[in-house]
Formats: C-alpha cells, structure tokens, sequence
C-alpha cells in the first residue's frame, strides 16, 4: 500500500547530494575507524588494509554551501555501519534526523515520523551506495568500475580524488576527493555539477563505538 | 461516350478526394454504449495507441543502460515526441512540468499563515541536509511547501519503481509518446525514423539490435505490407485468371473484354468509397481485390454462352439470371454497410457498387465489343428442359458441417478485440514482449463519470477523490489517478486563489519565518512572485494542458465524446469487490468498469449486430428469389444448396482456424453472393447446350474465384489470409454443391 506523505523530502532531494554525502561519510567512517597506517599511494593497497567490520560509529561536522543560503548550513552527528549494506546517518544538529540506508531504499525519521524514499530514484545515490559497499569491503576493482582516481601527496597528507566514468554520473557530480594524514581519513569534499559544495571533517575525539 | 465521360468524372473525383487511412480503428464498432466509445477513443487516439515502443539488446546490461539512457536523451530533444521514458526518473529534469510548474498553487489546499511558513522553512532546512542540486534548490526557492512534489506524485502511478525497464529477453526497453496520433501515418513514420536515425549514433549501433513496436509502427509496417501485398497478389491473380480465361476460352481478346467491367467495378466502388467517406481504409483497398473474384464471372458466364451465339443474343439468355444475381450479391454486401463499423461499410459499398458497375459494363460493352461468332448457333435446336435438383444434396453437407461445428471444442467465435489486427502474431507478441517490462498504469479497472458539464464533473471527480482517499485507508484500492487532480473544478481553483495573500503580505511573513534560519532573505522571492501570478491567473482548462507535458494524462483521464466530457478514474490494486460494495454506498454517479470485459463485450456485440443484419439480409434474397422464380421448390433448392455451402465453408474455417472473427464473417458474406450466383445459373431451364455453356461458364467463375482467393490465401496480412482462406472453401463448397445438386431431367 503506497503512504502518502504529508510533508515529505523531495524525490529531486535524493540525488548526489545525499548521495555524495552518504558515500563521503561511509568513507570517513570506514578511515577513522580503522586508523590506516600512512598509505602507499596506491588504492588497492589502501582498500585492501581498510576493510571495515560492521558495527561500527564515527562522528563528524559537516558544512554545506549552496546558492540559497548566506552562511552554510552546519550539520553535526554520526555515521553507523550497521551490518553489510546497512548505513546510517544520524544528524543531530540543527534539527534532529536520521537517513537509514539499506537494500535499494532510504529510511527518513524526522520529527517522530518514519518515511521511505525508493533508491531506484536516483541512479546516483545507488552508485555511490555501490561505491561505499566496494570500500567497507575492500573492492578496489567494484570501485575502479565506477570512478577514475588519482592519488596525491605523500604518507603523511595523501589525497584521494575520484571522477565518476559515466558520463550520466558526470552530468551532477563533479567529483569527490578524500583526505588523510599518517593516522586516517580526516576531510571529504564533494563538488557537484552546479556549483554547491560539501565539505565533511571527522571528529576525532568523537567516541567509537 | 457515356461510360467514358463517367469514368473521366471518377477518376477526376478521386485525384481530388482519395486520402487513404491506415487507422486500424475504422474497423470498430460505432454508436456503442458510452463505456465502449471510451474503450474505442482510447484505442483510437488514447495516449497507449501514441507510443513507440523501442527495444535494444546485443549487449550486456551496462551498455544497454548506457545506450538507453542516450536515446531517451536524444529522443527527448526531438520535437516528434511529448515525453520519452525508460522506468528512470529524469534526474536530469530541470524543470517541473507545466501545467504543474505554472498552477500548483490552485492544485493543492496550502496553509500561507506565519506558522506554517516557519514549519516549511524548517522542514526544507533538513531536506537540504540530505539533498543538492540545482533541480531541488530552484523547487525550494519556488515551492517551499513542496506542493509541487505532491500533485505530480499524486499523477504517478504507484508502481513505477524508478528502475530503467529491461524485458524478459534483456532488451532495454523505452516507450516514445509521439505528438502526433497514431493515424497520422506520416508523422508516425518521420518518428520511427527518428529513432533509427538516433540508435545509428550510438557507440556500439553496429552490435546492437534495434525493435520499434507500438500502433503506429505497425500502421508505418501495415502500409508498406499493404502496398507490397497488393501489388504482388494483384500480379499473381491476374496471372492465374489470365491463366483460367486462357485455358477455358483459348481467346486472347476475352481476356482484354474481361477486365473492362473489373476496371469500371474497381473505379466507381473506389469512387464512391472516397465520395461518402473522408477516407479510404488500406484494407478497403486491398479488398478491392475481392472484387476482381466476384466481377469477373460476369463477362466468363457471358463468354461461355456466346460460344456458339452471338455476345447480345447470349446476353439477353442470361441476364435475368445475372441480374438476380447480382440484386442478391449487393444486397448481402450492403447489409455491412449497417453493421456498424466504418470499415466494413467501407467494405460493403465498395463491393456492391462495384459489382453493380461491373454488371452494368458486362450487360452495355461487353456484347458489342465481342466479335460475333463464325459458328453456327446451337441454341436452337435445343429444347429447354426443366432442371432436375437433387433436393437431397444440399441437407446432407448441411448436416456434416453441422455436425463438425458441433463437435468444435470451444466457442465458434473468438471476441478478442485484437483478432480484428492485421498485425502479424510475432509482432504483437514482441510488442507485448517489450511492454511487459515497462510498468504502466493498470488501465484495466477504471471508475468512468460523465457529466455534459465539465464544471460539474470535476466537481464530483474531487468528491470521489475525497471518498477514495478513505478507500485506501481501509485497503480497498492502492491507488488512483484522477483528473481533478490534475484539473480542479474552477470553483476549487477560485478558493485557493482567494486564499493566496497578496504579495507584500506573503513577503513580510516570509521575511519573519526566515528569522534565525541561514537562509539568504531573498531565497524565496521566486515563490513570492509565483503568488502573485497564481492570484491573478485565468482558470486552468483542458485546453491550458492539452499541449503540455501532461496533455497525454489529461487524454488518459478526460476525453470528450460529442457533447459529453467523459473522467476515467485508473485504480491500481483495487479489491473489485470491495470498491464496488463501497461506491454502491457513495450514491454519486460513478460506475466501476473492466476494460477488459468490456472489450470482449463490444466484439460479442458487434458480431451480434453484423449477423443479425446479415439474417436480414437473407431473409431479403430469400424473398427476392421467390419473388422473382415463382417456384417454391427452386426458392428452397437455392437457399438450401447456399446454406450448406456457408456450413461446409464455416466447418473447414473453424477446423483450420480454430475461432471464426467478423472478418470470416465477411468472407461468408461474399460465398453467400458467390453461391447464390453458381445455384441460380445452375438451376436454370435451359437446352442441353446451353447447359453445357452454364457448366462451362460456372466452372470458370468458380476456378477463377477458388484460384484468386487462394492465391490471397497466402498473404502475410493475417486478416486477407482469412478471408482468403474462407472464400476460396465456399467457393468450391458452392460449386460442388451446386452442381452435384442439379442436372437436366
């Protein structure tokens, strides 16, 4: 039976913003959690010592810059991988919600109501989805299917950029690019199509879980 | 001079009127009930018949999906098509759809006090913890209850998903709405090109295989098989009548006289076609070709009794006979004139007035043209004797074909409405094949309202929504699709207008909501000004939708039928059942329809009208024959020796075909008018000799006939091979019976 929802998030809400997000966020979790040793500068080596074992929790701060607003929107929370395809984002600053992802839907609770958003909805969000699941579990060849990357900088301050291949992908997102120093993961930036950018810090004091 | 200057008229009339139609549903029924006139509309001009249904496979599923998102993007841009879908949302979608874009301030009930703007404030603040992209920042800035979100998720069907359609087989599959109707065969065509011309442009074109399915591809293919197949059947059977008429009259000049009445035939009933109908169908055309069988014995009775007479002595012998026969002919073919389909009136009119014309030709030309004959004549000193008729003959294949019809496993009559497609089975099982992974709207159940005001409509269609709202609360349906969801009542639209506060009023509030939010203060000005215009727009009309995206929802959900404006509410997974025992209670004039009966219905009806009229129309010869012979026991011979050809004709139909279609119902139509023609030549009182010039004469009509029908037998057009197949039986069937059941005492 389909829920008709009184005051939902928009449909054109679930696309590379979420997505990109989503994917960042996982991938910071997936960094801090671990605590890599300093990396060779070489994908499959980082992918291959960084595989995450659910359950597993990090915090995080993240800004996010569109046209819309004139200071950016500051969201602070957490990030849970829950189990082998289960993520969730736990917001609990501004306003309080979480986005529970799992099999090919997103999961909203905000303001004591529960609503469901079909993945199907934004081929994007499902690739990076597919993109998150292939760095948990340390596929670098799932990874290199989906995006181009090069790596920059040195043990002590490495930098991952990835490009999406697909030219659909390409028409929202411009690219994401993940930074770290000698202990893990410590920013994500994502840049998008029309010009808004997300910028995500990982809170190290955060508890772990 | 006469003849000629006749023939000059109708060829100048057709060089001005003749515009032939492809429209496969000329050969529907008309003047129905109003649920059959909707299905009908629907399967005219509805927005299923406008699609073109593209399948791609050759690859593996990522380049499909790389190959179909490019040709829906591609074929998106170009104008020939309203919407193009592959199951994905167009994330790429810049712009709401008009007229949502335009009135979603009049298609939903808002709230534009402080709180509720400061609650929408807030809530777009959490959606953009989620979301981006310029598509949701510009909706915000317009829309910050997200009304519009709402009105075109209430014109969604449920159960699209957002995955891109694969088929069974693994082909990509993408429907195209084309613009234009699937009648426009033109227009259709250019669309159909279109698509070629865009897969040509893919990467991997070469690799890949391309299908085009959909109404007005088949219309595009039904032409050009049409076309090819008239010419390649006309070729043939004038090769296999030239053939008989050679064997049988060894005169090369008879054959020249025998197309005259065949050519006056085929003109005026093209004429006359063309003159009481706006268009020709291509069928009508094709069937042109059945006139040929039937015209033609005119001229070979005529030939075969002027052997040893002269053409006008012989004329004179035979007319009476001729023209009986050629009165009951047309008298059975113009009974489908009123069968109720424009098709087959089409049809009837083009063969009674050809076969009238063609008489005529035999009976004025034919005779003065013929060289008169070195030999002497015979007739004279024969002694016309009585024809015996064997009564028993007749009764005997009457009851065996009774008897195989009795033992038919099934119905004799197949209903399906899609039996009357001219479309190859493969074709429409690889239509169906493609459709099938496309998820459209369940069109089967339908609540259908009408009202000759449409004010007053949608008036009830939104008290309907209202009442099918609860419905799905208790679990009666899933979901609904209605038009004054899309349309409301200009009453409705007035309130919400009223409700809009002007704008200086809707600025300040908005600039108080925004308070403590990190908003920029001119975030909103686009919705403010859409308030204003929304305030003062003129009141939204079909006529306002019709050339929007949404024009072919509107045509799903509102049609007009003469004076009377026609909702077609879509219900998806409706407890029948339950909704009916439901709106039994709601005492609003709204009934619950199952397009699929009714379909099924419309057929049952339909052959019910043809044989009916057509009963009438024996009833008729019947009385004709009597009128005219004077004898009972040949009135009863006649009409016996007939019926058994019909029945031995249906017994062999529905053994081979399985289910008889109006089409073979036509077909009897024509054995009825063939059959007649043999049992009256047949049945004569006449010499010896000029028994022996009947034998000969019927033999001929009945080898050409079988010979033509049969060469039309073997048509790749599913309707021709049928009616091929029929006639060219009862034929036969006509001839055997005839002649086995009389002789000279």
């Amino acid at each position: 039976m389909r829920a008709r929802l009184t005051a939902r998030p928009p449909a054109a809400g679930l696309n590379i913003g979420s997505s990109a997000l989503l994917a960042a966020l996982l991938l910071l979790a997936w960094s801090s959690l671990l605590a890599t040793e300093a990396p060779q500068l070489s994908l499959d080596e980082i992918l291959t010592r960084t595989t995450v074992i659910p359950p597993a929790r990090v915090a995080f701060r993240e800004e996010r810059h569109n046209p819309m607003l004139q200071e950016p929107l500051v969201l602070t929370g957490y990030l849970e991988y829950l189990d082998a395809g289960v993520l969730r984002k736990v917001i609990e600053s501004p306003a309080p919600q979480a986005f529970l992802i799992r099999a090919d839907e997103v999961v909203i609770e905000r303001d004591g109501e529960t609503r469901r958003l079909s993945l199907s909805k934004s081929r994007v969000l499902k690739t990076m989805l597919g993109a998150i699941e292939a760095i948990l579990a340390g596929q670098p060849e799932n990874l290199e299917s989906l995006f181009d990357h090069e790596i920059s900088g040195s043990d002590d301050q490495w930098s991952v950029r990835l490009t999406p291949q697909s030219p659909r992908l390409k028409r929202q997102l411009v690219g994401l690019q993940v930074n770290g120093d000698s202990e893990s993961t410590s920013s994500i930036r994502f840049d998008l199509k029309s010009g808004e950018w997300h910028s995500i810090t990982i809170m190290r004091d955060a508890p772990e879980q | 001079m006469l003849w000629l200057a006749t023939a000059a008229l109708a060829v100048f009339v057709l060089l001005g009127r003749l515009e032939l139609s492809f429209d496969l549903s000329a050969f529907f029924p008309q003047k129905t009930t109003l649920t059959h006139d909707v299905l009908i509309e629907q399967l005219r001009s509805g927005p299923g018949s406008r699609l073109v249904v593209i399948g791609i496979k050759g690859a593996d599923r990522e380049q499909l999906t790389e190959a179909s998102d490019h040709l829906r993007r591609a074929l998106s841009a170009d104008p020939a098509f309203v919407a193009v879908h592959n199951g994905e949302f167009d994330e790429d979608a810049t712009e709401v759809p008009e007229p949502v874009r335009s009135y979603y301030l009049l298609m939903r009930d808002l709230d534009f006090s402080h709180a509720s703007l400061q609650q929408a404030m807030q809530s777009r603040l959490q959606d953009l913890a989620l979301g981006g992209g310029s598509a949701l920042l510009d909706l915000i800035a317009r829309d910050p209850f997200l009304a519009t979100l709402d009105a075109l998720e209430q014109l969604t069907p449920v159960n699209m998903s957002g995955d891109m359609w694969f088929a069974a087989d693994g082909s990509a599959v993408l429907m195209a709405e084309t613009r234009a109707q699937s009648i426009d065969i033109t227009a259709q065509g250019q669309a159909i090109r279109a698509v070629r011309q865009e897969f040509s442009t893919l990467p991997d074109a070469t690799t890949l295989n391309l299908e085009v399915t959909g109404v007005g591809a088949f219309s595009v293919e039904l032409q050009k098989t049409i076309q090819a197949e008239a010419k390649k059947r006309s070729i043939l059977a004038s090769a296999a009548l030239l053939l008989v008429l050679l064997v049988v009259f060894r005169n090369a000049r008879l054959l020249l006289l025998a197309a005259i009445p065949i050519g006056f035939g085929f003109l005026a009933g093209l004429t006359l076609v063309s003159v009481l109908f706006d268009t020709v169908h291509g069928i009508t055309l094709a069937f042109g070709f059945t006139l040929l069988g039937i015209a033609v014995d005119f001229p070979l009775h005529l030939f075969s009794h002027a052997e040893h007479d002269s053409g006008r002595t012989a004329m004179q012998r035979i007319w009476p006979t001729m023209r009986l026969g050629v009165t009951s002919t047309a008298i059975a073919y113009l009974a489908l004139a009123f069968s109720g389909s424009q098709g087959l009136a089409q049809l009837g009119i083009f063969t009674a007035g050809g076969v009238v014309v063609a008489v005529l030709a035999t009976r004025v030309w034919l005779p003065l043209l013929m060289a008169e004959n070195t030999r002497p004549p015979t007739h004279a000193d024969g002694v016309a004797q009585q024809a015996e008729l064997r009564i028993w003959v007749a009764p005997v294949a009457l009851l065996l074909g009774m008897t195989v019809m009795w033992y038919h496993p099934g119905s004799t009559w197949d209903d399906d409405i899609s039996s009357l497609s001219p479309v190859p089975a493969d074709r429409i099982a690889a239509d169906r094949a493609l459709r099938s992974a496309a998820v459209t709207p369940d069109m089967r159940y339908q609540l259908v309202m009408h009202n000759d005001s449409l004010e007053a409509l949608l008036r009830d269609s939104s008290t309907v929504d209202k009442l099918l709202a609860d419905a799905v609360e208790d679990e009666l349906l899933d979901d609904w699709q209605s038009i004054s969801q899309l349309l409301p009542s200009q009453q409705e639209q007035q309130r919400r207008r009223d409700a809009i506060p002007d704008a200086d009023v809707l600025s300040t509030r908005i600039q108080s909501a925004l308070a403590n939010t990190p908003f920029r203060r001119d975030a909103f000005a686009p919705f403010v000004a859409n308030a204003a215009a929304a305030k003062a727009a003129d009141p939204l009309l079909p006529a306002d939708i019709a050339a929007t995206p949404l024009g072919s929802w509107l045509d799903s959900h509102l049609i007009q039928i003469e004076d009377t404006w026609v909702a077609l509410i879509s219900v998806a997974g409706a407890d029948v059942d339950g909704l009916q025992a439901r709106m039994q209670e709601w005492e609003l004039p709204v009934t619950l329809v199952d397009l699929q009966e009714s379909s099924v219905g419309l057929m049952r009806d339909y052959r019910n009208s043809a044989r009916n009229t057509i009963l009438v129309a024996a009833l008729l010869i019947v009385g004709l024959l009597w009128y005219v012979r004077g004898s009972f026991g040949q009135t009863l011979w006649v009409a016996l020796t007939v019926s058994a050809a019909i029945a031995t004709t249906v017994a062999v139909a529905v053994t081979l075909h399985g289910n008889l279609t109006v089409i073979h119902l036509v077909a009897l139509l024509l054995v009825l008018g063939l059959g007649l023609d043999y049992a009256l030549f047949l049945s004569r009182d006449e010499s010896a000799s000029q028994r022996r010039a009947t034998d000969k004469g019927v033999l001929a009509c009945a080898a050409s006939t079988t010979l033509a029908f049969g060469i039309l037998s073997a048509s790749s057009i599913p309707l021709l091979r049928f009616l091929g197949l029929t006639v060219a039986i009862g034929s036969a069937a006509s001839f055997l019976l005839a002649w086995l059941g009389s002789r000279l005492r």
